[in-house]
């Protein structure tokens, strides 16, 4: 007499699962398939479980509406990926070091006492800062 | 002359192709329209779903493997998505309730415009009352056909937890396609 006791089918159905999608190491396949010989109720879950999994992979697949391609057109950001990390280190990364330079600068010049604003409209002071930038430059290298 | 590979466009797309990549949607778009009606029950929320993941392809295309299938990383992102937009509750309820406003009565339902048999419908509306993991991974495995370690590097689970979520989801719907009197046949 097979497992036909309901308790224990419902024991079994785990495994039984994992059977139907190959899932099992053969020595346990083997003893599912023999409790299966020996069970009606067992191969009938089965055979509804396969018959489950053959409708979903039988749904159609529906064709997407044609318009959303021309929305994700119009959604796409301003730059592409690829050209992000090109713009912060050719543009974004320059400016800011150009906007660090110029106000070290105008650091420098009010630290030195070389206050321009009480200098009248002589723009001298802007050379030496030029100057200043311009050794500080050379000095990297 | 010969079809270019997705693996091609995709690189041609990060050189700033755009039509490469609109191949690229050209070629996934029903997939990926399909696997989020599916997940969301509601074709309007799909198309906007749909919208969505071609979107973050495009903006994270340089994280994309080229030695991996660009499907399955499209309906992994997808997959996700949709668990995201589901476990979003306003999300949910702005949809619903724009599904019950009608809100577009000139766009056909999906039933009318493509002709489906009344068992997939069937199994299409009870594909809803699964939860929405077990749903991913059901819809992931049987309807795109991954196996299940793909489906667990998908969802980010361990095969384990896919395998239960599988044989319930199975269970689940076994007995309610017999209880609408498809059972058997």
């Amino acid at each position: 007499m097979g497992d036909t006791n309901m308790n224990n089918c419902e024991q079994w159905e785990p495994a039984l699962h994992d059977y139907s999608e190959g899932l099992l190491p053969p020595e346990l396949a083997d003893r599912v398939k023999a409790h299966l010989d020996s069970c009606e109720g067992c191969r009938q879950r089965l055979t509804e479980w396969e018959q489950v999994g053959q409708l979903l992979s039988e749904l159609p697949m529906l064709p997407a509406p044609v318009v959303p391609l021309q929305v994700v057109q119009e959604r796409k950001p301003l730059f592409h990926p690829s050209q992000v990390a090109a713009l912060w280190f050719g543009i974004a990364l320059p400016g800011a070091w150009v906007l660090h330079q110029l106000a070290a600068t105008i650091n420098w010049q009010v630290g030195a006492g070389q206050n321009w604003f009480l200098q009248g409209l002589s723009i001298s002071p802007w050379f030496d800062s030029i100057r200043h930038w311009a050794e500080r430059l050379t000095s990297y290298y | 002359m010969q079809e270019q590979t997705d693996q091609d466009l995709v690189k041609q797309s990060l050189r700033g192709s755009e039509e490469a990549f609109n191949e690229l949607v050209e070629r996934y778009r029903d997939r990926v329209f399909s696997l989020a009606f599916r997940m969301l029950g509601e074709a309007i929320w799909a198309e906007d779903l749909m919208q969505d993941a071609f979107l973050r392809a495009y903006t994270r295309l340089s994280l994309y493997d080229l030695n991996r299938s660009f499907a399955t990383w499209l309906l992994n992102l997808t997959a996700r998505l949709c668990l995201n937009a589901l476990r979003d509750h306003r999300t949910q309820a702005k949809y619903i309730e724009q599904v019950a406003k009608g809100w577009n009565p000139e766009l056909p339902t999906l039933e009318e415009l493509f002709y489906e048999r009344e068992r997939n419908r069937t199994l299409h509306r009870l594909l809803q009352r699964l939860p929405p993991e077990q749903r991913a991974a059901v819809l992931l495995h049987y309807y795109e056909g991954y196996d299940v370690k793909q489906v667990a590097e998908a969802l980010g689970s361990p095969v384990g937890t896919i395998k239960t979520w599988l044989y319930r989801s199975r269970e689940s719907l076994r007995e309610w396609l017999k209880q609408e009197g498809w059972g058997g046949n």
